[in-house]
């Protein structure tokens, strides 16, 4: 059997162990990252054949990262990796380009069969969460979180950078970008949330639990 | 004398009142918190490793063992996603983590979702230029009121069917709950000290927003609540 190069995403040590534990035997795991923004860098930078991911993770949710990857990445395979069995989160992972969806208390085999599947790009989807015959398709590509007026992730991502008490120089270097470009994504988000200074657009981050 | 003593006892019981307020306000909001973070550690932490449990056990299926031995190692992986399960319940239920992974649309279409499904009365949910970024406070607001209402609807009014609507305005967001069931009436539910909608109008004053409860005896009833976000849509 061929090696696949896998990339694994999860803010939990012990699952990222155990993950690489049950993969390593048939697959070549490129990397193991513990956040959605170092996710998206080492994506782009490995463009591994498939990327096994968690829905949360800091910084910037594995949604969201997925949601930027499909789009620079279009033949990565996603299987997200999760506790989560709420229909709601499989349909946003869905929107955001998803190939697979399983529980993280499911056995080994079905860990691998979902890999297996993945790669091949067919759908497998944890049992129990959504009935079998359930038509994905109506969530593909929806746009995801909120609506039209929603932030877009990489604002989302910039505006928690800049919170970490970052200036746009320094938020640029940590993204690897310009800072004119954070500035001009920075004023959107000022824009778009109705706020002027940057100290209130740093609170309203807090107030919004995006930090 | 006797007015000056009046004046005077009304003032007190004004103040009084006002203190009555503000401490359960205060009292919803370390409630609110409190159960925030209990619900994150469970879920962030207890969850997560009973998942790598999990993940320890079911590796140790790929050993060569004998055939009690693996049905007893199956058993515990069982157990282990029971136990998991059972956890992340509890913590949804102190508190629903949804709106901070996924945001308020997709959760209230979960909840919708979630009630027409176990309670048998359809839901229709719709929205329209709901902004993006909404305070934690008012997320959870909308979000509380939407599950009271629709549990009342479902459990005491009898309704078939219930229409949420969420719709972004320029001052803010504006959250509608009509019900078709059997309706009640809203003074004597007050009177009867029905902690459901005490605790519906304290969260929506705790946004500086406004409740309004229409309901008469079978004519069903219809939940209108505006919460303010200033610049949120402009």
């Amino acid at each position: 059997m061929k090696r696949s190069r896998v990339l694994l995403a999860d803010d939990h040590v012990l699952i990222l162990e155990g993950l690489r534990k049950i993969l390593e035997p048939y697959h070549e795991v490129v990397g193991a990252v513990s956040d959605g923004r170092s996710l998206v860098d080492s994506a782009l930078r490995l463009k591994p054949e498939l990327i096994v991911l968690d829905v949360t993770m800091p910084f910037l949710t594995g949604v969201d990262a997925a949601r930027q990857i499909h789009k620079r990445l279009p033949r990565t395979k996603l299987l997200f990796l999760t506790v989560h069995a709420n229909p709601a989160y499989l349909r946003e992972a869905w929107s955001a380009g998803a190939t697979g969806y399983i529980l993280k208390s499911s056995t080994r085999e079905q860990i691998l069969d979902a890999v297996t599947k993945a790669l091949a790009g067919q759908t497998y989807i944890s049992p129990g969460i959504v009935a079998e015959d359930f038509d994905l398709s109506r969530w593909r590509g929806g746009k995801g979180v909120e609506s039209a007026a929603a932030l877009t992730s990489r604002e989302r991502e910039i505006l928690r950078t800049l919170a970490e008490g970052r200036t746009a120089k320094e938020a640029g270097a940590a993204l690897g970008i310009s800072h004119k470009t954070v500035a001009f994504h920075r004023n959107n988000v000022k824009r778009k949330l109705g706020v002027r200074k940057t100290v209130e657009l740093i609170k309203r981050a807090i107030d919004e639990g995006l930090i | 004398m006797v007015k000056k003593r009046t004046s005077s006892s009304l003032k007190l019981r004004r103040q009084q009142h006002r203190e009555i307020r503000a401490l359960t306000t205060r009292l919803l909001t370390v409630q609110d918190e409190e159960r925030r973070k209990l619900s994150r550690d469970l879920h962030d932490d207890f969850c997560q490793r009973l998942a790598a449990l999990g993940f320890e056990v079911t590796l140790l299926e790929a050993e060569p063992m004998p055939d009690a031995i693996r049905r007893q190692l199956q058993g515990f992986q069982t157990r282990l996603a029971d136990l998991s399960g059972a956890v992340r319940n509890l913590a949804y239920q102190l508190h629903p983590s949804i709106l901070e992974d996924l945001g308020l649309v997709p959760s209230l279409r979960a909840l919708c979702e979630e009630i027409s499904h176990r309670n048998g009365m359809g839901v229709a949910f719709r929205t329209k230029n709901v902004p993006g970024t909404l305070s934690r406070e008012i997320k959870s607001c909308v979000y509380r009121v939407t599950q009271e209402a629709l549990g009342n609807a479902s459990k005491h009014s009898g309704a078939e069917h219930a229409n949420v609507v969420l719709r972004g305005t320029k001052e803010g967001v504006v959250l509608t709950i009509q019900d078709n069931g059997i309706g009640f009436d809203p003074q004597s539910a007050k009177r009867k000290g029905g902690l459901g909608l005490i605790s519906m109008k304290e969260r929506v004053r705790l946004v500086n927003g406004q409740i309004s409860i229409q309901s008469e005896s079978g004519r069903g009833s219809k939940i209108i609540v505006t919460a303010p976000c200033p610049g949120t849509n402009s």
